[in-house]
């Protein structure tokens, strides 16, 4: 397989768990997906990387991502408040989101689905479900047809 | 009729034989002496022939004289004894007639006969008196001459002499009544009638007539008819009053009883109303538009401990307050306050418009509402630690379980090499008890879940949740090769999520424990009277009698987990399920020839069963 890396689409991915990210990109790669994942390590640092402020003022160093993997705990402002920060803003509304999270409670899968998230994975991600759920989105597709094409 | 008045001679009783025999007597003495006379000269030494012949003449004459003596003595006496009844019967009549007079003349009725020729013969001393006729005057003439009639209605009193028809056919004997004129012209009304005289062949001989006066009669019975008529058109007003009265009275005395009654009712109802309204345990206050207190019952008096005159001189907002919160309540003599809840409507008192306030004592409600806060309160804080602990359950406690299984996974496939075939067995087990451990935490909450009351029940198509369990379990019915039957199945008040895992139990259960190589699994339903009952029958290993009191307990395991993987969850989070639904859930068994759970559901009544088909089956349920 021949390695394909999109830098027009980052991978914006928010988790405070080292070995999350770790399983995550392990995950990414397994799957063949190979652009390139900034990591936030809590809600404040995920807006702040949104908005451009604080360590991440230059926007060209991180631009806007092409696709979000949101923990929904994390410390201090959690996944949940970054979702409602952000879901109806007008300026992050093409940026597909994807909720990654140990929780299988119905109740946080609809929570998801009510602020207009493409997809819910249940940790551990895996290979198998994150080419499930990234592969369904289009951006991620264009991707997928690059990269098997 | 006058008559002269005669005095009757009478004789001596003596002289009445005497007249009757003394002329015959006297007449026999004659002959006697006659005889003697002739006789005596006579002697019987003279027996001249002539002188015999004139003896025996002597004696035939003598014979003959004495016959006749005797003869005339007898008619004599014939005819005085003729005579003297005759002059007894003119005395009779005399006497009657008399008699016959006075009668007539004393009868108050007026009389008068006419003969045939319509002349008046008799006439009494009243008709006299009425006509101004004499007696001598009256007699011979005409009657209507006498008797002058105003009235056209003149009696028949004049019969033509040659009539035939007895007079007993024509219309005499009726009571007529006419004005009658007198001789010097006084006039009057008198009532009369007219007989007619008939002898005894039936001929007419003349016509009595009587008839009085009846001007005073007449005048009595004209004043009497006029009262009459007076007396009953007076009566027929009266009586015309009287039906007035009467309706009148009656519309009246139903408008009183009507009244009465009302009153009745009125009084009734307002005794009613002060039973109630002293009676009741609630503060009721009557005001006027400027708030001041016109009325309130005992238990005002009692909640605030005033007495009702004090309560009467005050307002209402001196008595109602609001505390801090906004809420009324009102004020006691001990200024304590007593949270109360108002009513009030607007009433009519005593012709003023006012306001009535019912003031309910809603300490009891305030402490109950109070206690019934704090313990939603600690319910809350008891659910929000349920909550919390089924997060760090789901959470934090497979967290790291997950990190285990994650990592060892990544040895196992990355570093694969680096082992040896013990370290890939160890590594191998520790991933399967990272594995197991996260089911058993996963399938404690799945318990502590069931049964709750997240979701309200609604209307579930137990047809549409057995399709949901088809298509959750499709890849095991085809891997074992199972038949599973659905019937047509009843609809039930529920938890969609919860039915779902309940069925998705019982229907992996039936093709988990089943050895045969084509197991069968037969969903059904029987309508009861109360309830439905819902059977998942299968042909598998079943179970023995005592084993089936065990197999709804939690974590009850009848076997190894080499033999059938699982935590023995599953029936007991069943049994919770059913429960949550008001039903039970029953098993039958047999080993090696299957089991039979039994399920009911109550029939609730109500609205009619709307299902959703619609809604997404849900594919998080559990199984064993």
């Amino acid at each position: 397989m021949s390695k394909v890396t999109v830098d027009a689409i980052r991978i914006l991915l928010i988790e405070d768990d080292e070995e999350d990210v770790l399983l995550t990109k392990r995950a990414m790669k397994k799957a063949n997906i190979w652009n390139s994942v900034d990591v936030a390590r809590n809600g404040q640092e995920a807006l702040d990387y949104l908005h451009n402020k604080g360590a991440f003022e230059d926007a060209s160093q991180y631009p806007k991502p092409g696709l979000i993997l949101l923990d929904l705990s994390l410390p201090g402002i959690d996944g949940r408040e970054v979702l409602e920060r952000i879901w109806d803003k007008p300026e992050f509304k093409d940026i597909p989101i994807v909720v990654a999270s140990t929780s299988d409670y119905e109740k946080d899968i609809e929570f998801g689905r009510a602020h207009g998230i493409q997809n819910y994975i249940i940790k551990p991600v895996e290979p198998d479900n994150v080419i499930e759920a990234l592969g369904r989105i289009a951006q991620i597709k264009v991707i997928l047809g690059n990269v098997l094409g | 009729m006058a008559r002269k008045e005669t005095t009757a001679f009478v004789e001596p009783a003596w002289l009445a034989p005497l007249r009757k025999y003394l002329p015959g007597t006297l007449l026999i003495l004659l002959v006697i002496l006659l005889s003697v006379i002739l006789v005596l000269p006579l002697r019987t030494e003279d027996p001249a022939p002539w002188t015999q012949a004139r003896t025996w003449f002597a004696v035939v004459i003598y014979l003959a004289f004495m016959a006749m003596a005797g003869l005339f003595t007898i008619l004599h006496a014939r005819v005085e004894k003729a005579r003297l009844r005759h002059q007894e019967d003119t005395r009779q009549l005399e006497h009657l007639n008399d008699r016959f007079d006075a009668a007539l003349n004393h009868i108050a009725d007026g009389v008068m006969a006419v003969d045939r020729n319509g002349c008046v013969t008799l006439i009494n001393r009243k008709a006299c008196e009425l006509t101004d006729w004499s007696a001598e005057e009256a007699v011979g003439k005409p009657l209507k001459v006498v008797f002058c009639l105003q009235s056209v209605n003149v009696p028949p009193t004049t019969v033509d002499p040659d009539e035939t028809v007895p007079l007993k056919q024509l219309g005499f004997g009726r009571e007529l009544t006419a004005g009658l004129v007198s001789k010097f012209g006084v006039e009057f009304i008198v009532r009369y009638e007219t007989t007619a005289m008939i002898d005894r062949d039936g001929w007419l001989m003349g016509t009595m007539l009587t008839f009085r006066d009846v001007t005073e009669l007449q005048h009595i019975e004209e004043q009497r008819e006029a009262l009459i008529a007076e007396l009953s058109e007076a009566n027929r007003q009266l009586e015309k009053e009287m039906q007035n009265h009467q309706r009148a009275r009656r519309a009246a005395l139903s408008l009183l009883q009507d009244a009465q009654s009302a009153q009745s009712a009125l009084r009734e109802r307002e005794e009613h109303l002060r039973v109630l309204f002293e009676g009741v345990d609630d503060t009721l206050l009557v005001y006027d538009r400027e708030g001041r207190i016109l009325d309130c019952n005992t238990a005002a008096e009692h909640n605030t401990g005033l007495k009702r005159e004090v309560i009467l001189g005050k307002t209402y907002a001196e008595l109602v307050m609001h505390d801090e919160n906004g809420m009324p309540c009102l004020q006691t003599a001990e200024r304590r306050v007593i949270p109360v809840d108002i009513h009030s409507s607007s009433i009519r008192y005593h012709t003023q418009e006012a306001v009535i306030a019912v003031l309910r004592d809603i300490t009891p409600l305030k402490r109950v509402q109070d206690k019934l806060r704090e313990s939603n309160e600690r319910l809350r804080e008891s659910n929000a630690a349920l909550e919390e602990y089924a997060r760090v359950a789901s959470h934090d406690l497979q967290e790291p379980l997950r990190k285990i299984e994650s990592f060892s996974n990544i040895l196992l496939e990355d570093y694969h090499d680096a082992l040896d075939q013990d370290g890939r067995h160890y590594l191998h087990i520790l991933v399967k008890a990272a594995k197991r451990m996260r089911r058993l935490i996963k399938d404690v909450l799945a318990f502590s879940r069931a049964g709750s009351h997240e979701k309200p029940m609604e209307w579930i198509d137990l047809n549409d949740v057995l399709s949901a369990v088809r298509e959750n379990l499709t890849e095991h019915i085809e891997e074992k090769h199972a038949v599973l039957d659905i019937n047509v199945l009843p609809a039930v008040q529920g938890d969609q999520t919860q039915l779902l895992q309940l069925f998705q139990n019982l229907v992996s259960n039936a093709l988990k424990f089943n050895d045969k190589d084509a197991p069968r699994i037969l969903v059904y339903a029987h309508e009861r009277s109360d309830h439905w009952e819902v059977c998942v029958r299968d042909n598998g290993i079943g179970m023995k009698e005592w084993e089936t009191r065990y197999i709804f307990a939690p974590f009850k395991r009848l076997h190894g987990q080499e033999q059938y993987e699982g935590t023995g969850i599953g029936l007991a989070v069943c049994r919770k399920i059913i429960h949550r639904h008001g039903g039970t859930v029953t098993v039958e068994s047999e080993p090696g020839k299957g089991s039979l759970f039994r399920l009911t559901f109550p029939r609730t009544s109500g609205s009619s069963p709307q299902v959703e088909k619609d809604k997404e089956p849900d594919k998080h349920g559990e199984t064993v």
